[in-house]
């Protein structure tokens, strides 16, 4: 039970400490959204641009990379389930007392706080023809392996995707382990007497544990590949090679500010925030779901 | 009969520890792999950032003949790089200290005050937080350029803050409501205010989520890098990470300056987290687990 | 209740003392300040010096005005300068191409420089330059400095090989790329991973198939179509050297820029240049290694073959508050004394009579300064739309990387320009009427 801190003496003052957070958040957070919403109404290649209705709309809707935008997005999602099964398994390994476990946890954590910056330059320039990848590969008499990995459009957004769990593993792992490490220690002994191997321990106490992160930590993943992953795209391949990077977010980027022309783009930006909305929505409820069925 | 069973019993504990041994190896090799494609860019980085152009034309991935500063002599000596600093620790540390201030204050009210609104401005802040920056850029540029902000650090520290907090607030919303009502009635009963409280209790008590919160805020303004593109175009205002982007000039290309550059800018980093790991572990992993 | 009062008054305080910010500043009207966002230096290094001390030197003549050079990358001017206009606060003078002048322009976001300069004045453009630079009677905007696009080739490579002189047209430099290829060098060095290498090949070999720009103008237009052999046949040559080996295995995942580093080495035969570049492959090289060539002839030629295309850089002015300023200062970097300036400091040549072709410093520059002062052409990439180009960069790369051959790429290129019609209507009469203007206005 909350207290009525001198709710007796003045109303407002829990309005007053609310005030910076609220103004600020209304600034950055709304006036963009509401803003966007009417701008994709008009025409705004002049200030403060001219009503056109859902001719934005049309123009978005008719053009092939804007779909081609979406999809890619789409295919970036197939990298959480490779992020969970390994982050999963390295965290039940390292949860395990292993020797140097510490160690391990602090080095594998690194990617995460690398500058996205940083990232970007070292795997554009890592995966070049004659790159250092390609130089490792014939090195190690894997020639035959050697491709185009940024000149080819097939390969390019593997290699984002790549990037992508690289730099998203550490989390992951950390992640688990925290939840792990209030695992009760009798049942993992009493398995450990039964003789369950390794596996069966997994699959039976670890993941059950892990449900509840695993599946924020999924959702969270489902969001970021659809809405924030922009920067990833610009620094590695800035939507190379021939649109074949190109993310939503990129799609944004290039009809606002290179097509001269923002209207295709405010569309977008609608669609996203439509469907980052929806997605936190249906999660809500699913867990409330889930939160109802657990306790009956 | 006893000696054969001891004697299976011991064959037995061999075999298991055996297979523990095993088992262990291949553990350790998965996670040196990892450990080796984790650092691997870290050390393409800084390998290659004390080359010189030719050696690292010649040979990319290997170690170079001999350590050769000229790199990081161009980085640091040309103009540019400690103005890029300067101004990153001055957005850095604005943002994150007015951030601090104001989310505490709001998590402290939601948390132990009740009033009309309150579950609306949780739950908000909560969602706002998946919005893509990208859509908040330009509408936020001309909303500043008409007041003429643009170019100035107010700019980039405003939005900074606004993009932090809602984390902020929830984190610190969530512990907050931690801390046990006995003590806040205590010193209700003592005749302390609100501020009061605000200031000599519930700060002290979450000097822990505030750390953390310090380091995840810290990192985050250090490596970002859209927004200041955006709100700090003039040469005198660029911060750091927007500079390294423009080491790569369409028509030239320096291998080892870019990388001499990265270096630089990933080094505070580093620093910071091997001395407070403690605390980007637990902020990063806090608010995931208690959603 | 105390502390209440304490707290709301220290909120009111921030409050106040950030609103001053929001109020824009009066009063101040002696002082004048001109921003200029420029771009050069990666081409022509010492362009940015050229213009701190130009500033200095306007400064000191009028020391109530301050000039600030900003240079900004070239991919982040456009964008910026949309931004700007539309928080109503522009720069007074930014680099922009034709088309996107025209459309500011239209705006209203642009002012013509012949409202500020005397005819006199306007005429030390050189007469090319000045047609690229202008439309609807009038000249719009400054050249900052001109480009003049041709290619090089390594004079030791060609000894070796046993070429006595450049190839005239492209069927003789593929024959010499086999007789190159088989000494182990490379006979053609670029990068397309960034797509720029598509505008740039325009400018050199496309744009000599042509008759005129009035022929762009209408495949642009839909009236003629980018797969007609004059328009789309010469992208052949590209896949031809590809598929024949005679061009760099890494073209495609290197960007322009280290395409261009790729003739330091010293093991590539031919390059693209535009001149402040090849100036900079001279002072690293020597006249004795690095040859100046015009782009050889392609199997169409038109009426612009064998005339180098010369690409004024184009300041435009905007309609900012001291534009009669802004307009001065670029007058004072068209003088006879900066043109010079410029060249020696930067290596770039200005697109102007008071140029002296005799203050060149190496024979490549010789040679590049003669060509353009001969130059009858126009510049391809100034020519259609920013959306037209934004599309060649993929379809170049996509081309060079072997997923598409010669006559899918020109199908592309028309596609993108029928979708930009098909998107655009009202672009396309803007279009239209000032690419007839600019044709009655070449005769």
């Amino acid at each position: 039970m909350s207290s009525t801190f001198g709710l007796k003496r003045t109303r407002f003052e829990p309005y007053l400490y609310l005030l910076p957070t609220i103004v600020l958040i209304l600034l950055i957070y709304l006036y963009p959204v509401i803003e966007v919403f009417r701008e994709s109404f008009f025409d705004m290649r002049s200030w403060p641009g001219v009503f056109v209705g859902i001719r934005n709309y049309v123009v978005a809707f008719r053009d092939e990379n804007f779909y081609l935008s979406l999809w890619h997005n789409f295919q970036l999602l197939a990298v959480i389930p490779i992020i969970l099964v390994f982050s999963v398994i390295i965290a039940t390994i390292l949860h395990e007392r292993l020797v140097g476990s510490q160690l391990y946890r602090s080095v594998l954590f690194v990617p995460y706080i690398v500058p996205l910056v940083a990232i970007g330059i070292a795997f554009s320039f890592f995966f070049q023809y004659s790159g250092a990848f390609n130089q490792l590969l014939s090195f190690l008499g894997l020639d035959f392996l050697v491709r185009d990995w940024l000149g080819k459009p097939r390969l390019a957004l593997p290699v984002v995707a790549t990037a992508i769990v690289w730099r998203e593993l550490g989390f992951a792992i950390v992640l688990f382990i925290a939840r792990l490490s209030s695992v009760s220690e009798d049942t993992v002994e009493a398995s450990l007497l039964d003789g369950a191997g390794w596996w069966l321990r997994v699959m039976k106490i670890y993941v059950p544990e892990l449900r509840n992160v695993i599946e924020f930590y999924v959702i969270l993943s489902i969001i970021t590949m659809i809405s924030q992953i922009f920067g990833f795209v610009f620094v590695i391949t800035s939507g190379g090679p021939a649109k074949a990077t190109w993310v939503s977010e990129f799609y944004i980027y290039q009809r606002s500010f290179l097509y001269n022309d923002r209207g295709a783009g405010l569309v977008m930006a609608v669609v996203l925030i439509l469907m980052t909305l929806l997605m936190l929505f249906a999660s809500n409820r699913l867990r409330r779901r889930i939160g109802e069925e657990s306790s009956s | 009969m006893r000696k054969a069973v001891r004697r299976s019993i011991d064959s037995e504990r061999m075999l298991r520890r055996a297979k523990k041994l095993g088992t262990g190896v291949v553990k350790h090799l998965i996670l040196i792999t990892l450990t080796i494609l984790s650092l691997y860019p870290l050390y393409f980085v800084i390998v290659n950032s004390v080359k010189t152009k030719i050696e690292y034309n010649s040979n990319k991935i290997g170690l170079p003949p001999g350590i050769v500063f000229d790199a990081y002599r161009k980085v640091f000596f040309g103009e540019k790089f400690p103005r890029w600093l300067t101004n990153t620790l001055i957005v850095t540390v604005a943002s994150v200290l007015l951030c601090l201030f104001f989310s505490s204050m709001a998590g402290f009210v939601i948390s132990k005050m009740e009033f009309k609104g309150k579950r609306l401005i949780l739950n908000s802040v909560i969602s706002l937080m998946v919005i893509p920056v990208i859509v908040m850029i330009i509408p936020l540029f001309v909303l500043f350029g008409r007041f003429r902000l643009n170019n100035s650090y107010i700019s980039v520290i405003v939005i900074y803050i606004g993009v932090l907090l809602p984390f902020n607030v929830y984190l610190l919303y969530s512990y907050f409501i931690t801390v046990p009502q006995s003590i806040l009635d205590s010193a209700l009963i003592d005749g302390c205010g609100s501020f009061r409280i605000y200031r000599s209790i519930m700060i002290p008590l979450s000097a822990s989520a505030l750390m953390t919160l310090v380091v995840y805020d810290v990192l985050w303004a250090w490596n970002e890098f859209l927004i200041s593109l955006i709100f700090l175009q003039r040469e005198k205002l660029r911060t750091l990470m927007v500079g390294l982007t423009l080491l790569q000039g369409r028509y030239t290309v320096n291998v080892p300056t870019i990388m001499a550059g990265l270096v630089s800018g990933i080094l505070p980093i580093l620093l910071l987290y091997i001395f407070t790991q403690k605390y980007f572990v637990k902020g990063l992993v806090a608010g995931a687990i208690k959603g | 209740m105390k502390r209440t009062i304490m707290v709301s008054l220290i909120v009111i305080c921030m409050i106040c003392s950030i609103g001053p910010l929001f109020s824009t500043p009066q009063g101040e009207t002696e002082k004048v300040d001109i921003r200029i966002w420029m771009w050069g230096e990666v081409v022509a290094p010492g362009m940015n010096d050229w213009y701190n001390e130009s500033a200095e030197i306007y400064e000191k003549a009028h020391p109530n005005v301050t000039v600030e050079p900003t240079e900004i990358p070239m991919d982040d001017l456009q964008q910026s300068w949309m931004a700007a206009v539309a928080a109503g606060d522009p720069p007074d003078v930014i680099l922009m191409g034709r088309q996107e002048g025209i459309d500011a322009s239209q705006a209203g976001d642009i002012l013509p420089i012949d409202d500020f300069w005397s005819k006199a004045e306007v005429d030390t453009i050189l007469p090319a330059a000045q047609r690229e630079l202008g439309w609807e009677g009038h000249v719009w905007m400054v050249p900052e400095y001109m480009e003049a696009w041709g290619m090089v080739y390594n004079k030791e490579i060609f000894a070796d090989v046993g070429i006595k002189s450049p190839p005239k047209n492209w069927d003789e430099l593929i024959e010499m790329s086999e007789r190159i290829k088989k000494t182990g060098k490379v006979p053609l060095g670029i990068g397309w991973q960034d797509g720029y290498m598509s505008p740039w090949l325009f400018n050199t070999i496309a744009i000599q198939c042509l008759d005129d720009a009035a022929d762009l103008h209408a495949a642009v237009l839909g009236e003629q179509r980018f797969v007609d052999p004059k328009h789309g046949d010469w992208w052949k040559i590209i896949e031809v050297m590809r598929d024949n080996g005679y061009i760099n295995k890494d073209a495609a995942s290197i960007g322009l820029g280290e395409g261009l580093d790729l003739f330091y080495t010293g093991n590539i035969a031919f390059g693209f240049v535009v001149q402040p570049v090849a100036a900079a492959y001279v002072a690293q090289m020597g006249d004795g290694t690095v040859g100046a060539m015009k782009t050889p002839l392609p199997p169409i030629t038109g009426k612009v073959a064998g005339s180098i295309p010369i690409t004024p850089m184009p300041l435009a002015l905007a309609n900012g508050p001291h534009p009669d300023v802004a307009a001065d200062i670029l007058k004072l970097l068209l003088t006879k004394e900066r043109v010079k300036a410029l060249y020696d400091k930067s290596g770039a040549m200005q697109a102007s009579t008071l140029f002296e072709p005799g203050s060149a410093k190496s024979e490549v520059d010789r040679q590049y300064a003669q060509w353009f002062l001969e130059s009858t052409t126009f510049t391809y990439n100034w020519h259609y739309t920013p959306q037209i180009d934004a599309d060649s960069y993929g379809i170049g790369q996509l081309l060079i990387v072997g997923e598409i051959d010669a006559k899918e790429a020109a199908r592309q290129m028309d596609e993108s320009a029928a979708k930009w019609r098909r998107e655009n209507p009202d672009a396309v009469e803007v279009y239209r009427k000032t690419a007839l203007d600019w044709m009655q206005h070449s005769k």
